[in-house]
């Protein structure tokens, strides 16, 4: 049985076999890699104090759920040779814009991680050697010694200690830092120098701006309702995960997609040709979170040129499928191993 | 070690002008003829971007800040300065964090020696003789033993961490302070008002930072690092200490305020 299957073995133990876990999408592909091997992402979590979260209309989903699965995936990493399994979390772990306004300003980290003590617990357990990734909800913590080793990426090394894909949270690809990342530096530098002095009066001392800005996010209407998904997202058809699990499954193509099925996979695949460009490396997928939608999505240019994008979903907000008109509770992990990448949605 | 430079550290006159402050303490030591002050150097530093306290009188037709001052003659010297400041800076921005000291300077030899809290007689008589000698373990074995609740400065901490209901720790609001966090312990000691709390601790014993994070106060001459625990009430309370002696450069004074 390869890692994959054990993995999903483990998956149905969860909640004394309570869980329902069906597999969201499914690709079997030479260029994925990774051979005996499997890494396993977490996506957005966006957790936030107690007090905090009741003043939200959405908080995070199935904690005790995603505390159980964690806590499996120490144990399945033990069983299975702690050098075969990474974990992975997608960064958006904890939700600095939501909370406080002061929170850039203090280890405010420290006192949301306290709120979630059996999951925060759980994922920053040493023997599960969570590799933790900022998103751009918690990018903050890397000024915190508690939190610096959290890194904006991480390649990914196929058996042959060759990079081949890319992890990090996504927020790289929104139209702000795409806008941002077209222009050159000396423009950059340029637009700052020419109109940055035409700011009316009134704007304020360097030392509020921080402040200000987490207030500016505080009145943001729809924050209280939802970041990313002001519906359900479309997931598209899921099947129970105890059937065969086929090589293809629901994979988002520019021809056959669903809403925003294809989100960033251009501007994923072109991060990819960029690094090409600049370091030789020749990566074929990326795996993001961010935008709490579960998909994998690929770009195909003949039999075996293929790139591939997954996004690993998210623990917040909500999603819908075709067979139901009710919506349900993200709550998905991705697995990539054994050439093979699966996007699991559980419930339970 | 040689005598120490008797510069004059400026307190930063606004929030994230840390920089400003090092910068114009390092430039009042080299040269205390002169005339920079944060607000100027945070006005030049800025003129092109934002206005500042500092800068209105420009736009009240004033005489702007001399450009001499910094792109000719004296550059060198500036450039000096800026070199000095980012140094220190560098440190002086940082988030605030404590450190746990190598073996000799800390209240433990290894984890398993942690003091437990509630203290009992012999852990408190421990802990006084080890603040006697400024957290110099092996002076404190010859420091002979006396009552704890008699200590001048921190008699009334040692007694306040006897009793378990000044134990209890409300981390549920985000507060600078420690005594916002453990307000009962505060209620019994004036060792740690208005100092701010962090939970930021490195100890390289450690492979990764302790969860919970432990809440670290300094009185100004120890770092009290409490690790606490929640119960399946949700009631928060500290159950361990270590002290830990702050490197002699960070030390501000002998004393505890009050």
């Amino acid at each position: 049985m390869h890692l994959q299957d054990e993995l999903l073995t483990n998956l149905f133990t969860l909640n004394n076999g309570k869980v329902d876990v069906r597999l969201v999408a499914s690709l079997q592909h030479d260029c994925i890699g990774f051979q005996g091997k499997l890494k396993i992402f977490l996506p957005d979590v966006h957790l936030v104090t107690r007090e905090r979260r009741t003043q939200f209309n959405y908080g995070t989903n199935y904690e005790g759920l995603l505390t159980n699965l964690v806590l499996m995936l120490k144990q399945f990493r033990a069983s299975v040779g702690s050098a075969n399994v990474t974990v992975y979390q997608l960064g958006d772990l904890l939700d600095l814009w939501r909370q406080d306004p002061q929170a850039s300003t203090q280890d405010i980290g420290a006192l949301i991680a306290n709120d979630h003590q059996d999951l925060m617990g759980a994922v920053v357990d040493s023997d599960l050697a969570t590799h933790f990734l900022l998103g751009n909800h918690d990018f903050n913590l890397c000024r915190f010694p508690n939190f610096d080793a959290w890194a904006p990426c991480e390649y990914l090394e196929d058996s042959n200690g060759r990079a081949t894909a890319i992890a990090l949270h996504g927020h790289l690809f929104d139209w702000q830092q795409q806008v941002l990342n077209v222009l050159p530096e000396p423009v950059k530098d340029a637009l700052v120098y020419l109109f940055a002095p035409a700011w009316p009066k009134g704007t304020r001392p360097l030392g509020e701006l921080i402040a200000l800005n987490n207030k500016t996010m505080e009145q943001m209407p729809n924050l209280r309702d939802y970041i990313q998904a002001p519906v359900p997202v479309a997931l598209g058809r899921t099947m129970p995960a105890r059937n065969p699990i086929p090589p293809r499954f629901n994979v988002q193509t520019e021809a056959d997609q669903l809403a925003n099925g294809m989100m960033y996979a251009a501007a994923a695949k072109a991060l990819c040709e960029n690094i090409k460009q600049k370091f030789g490396t020749n990566l074929n997928m990326v795996v993001i979170g961010h935008t709490h939608h579960a998909r994998i999505a690929v770009i195909e240019e003949g039999a075996d040129a293929i790139f591939i994008l997954v996004d690993a979903g998210a623990w917040i907000e909500q999603y819908s499928t075709p067979e139901d008109t009710q919506p349900h509770l993200n709550a998905q992990i991705a697995a990539i191993g054994d050439g093979m990448a699966r996007i699991y949605q559980l419930e339970g | 070690m040689g005598n120490p430079l008797s510069l004059t550290t400026q307190h930063q006159a606004q929030t994230n002008w840390c920089w400003a402050a090092v910068a114009t303490s390092v430039s009042q030591f080299l040269d205390n003829h002169g005339s920079w002050t944060q607000f100027t150097r945070i006005g030049v530093r800025f003129r092109r971007l934002m206005p500042t306290p500092g800068l209105s009188h420009h736009r009240r037709g004033e005489p702007e800040m001399p450009r001499h001052s910094i792109i000719s003659g004296t550059w060198i010297r500036w450039l000096h300065v800026l070199f000095l400041a980012c140094t220190v800076a560098s440190s002086a921005c940082a988030v605030r964090y404590a450190v746990v000291r190598e073996s000799l300077y800390r209240s433990e030899e290894s984890k398993q020696d942690r003091i437990a809290l509630p203290l009992d007689d012999k852990s408190a008589s421990v802990l006084v003789g080890l603040l006697d000698t400024g957290v110099r373990r092996d002076a404190a074995a010859t420091t002979p033993n006396r009552k704890p609740e008699n200590d001048p400065i921190y008699g009334s901490l040692l007694q306040a961490l006897r009793s378990t209901d000044s134990l209890d720790v409300d981390l549920s609001k985000p507060g600078k302070r420690f005594c916002d966090i453990a307000v009962k312990l505060c209620g019994h000691t004036r060792v740690f008002r208005g100092r701010p709390a962090t939970f930021d601790v490195i100890d390289a014993r450690e492979r990764q930072p302790v969860f919970p994070y432990p809440i670290a106060v300094s009185d100004g001459r120890f770092w009290w690092i409490f690790y606490h625990h929640q119960d399946k009430n949700g009631r928060e309370t500290l159950q361990q200490v270590l002290v830990t002696r702050i490197p002699a450069k960070k030390v501000v004074s002998n004393a505890p305020p009050g």
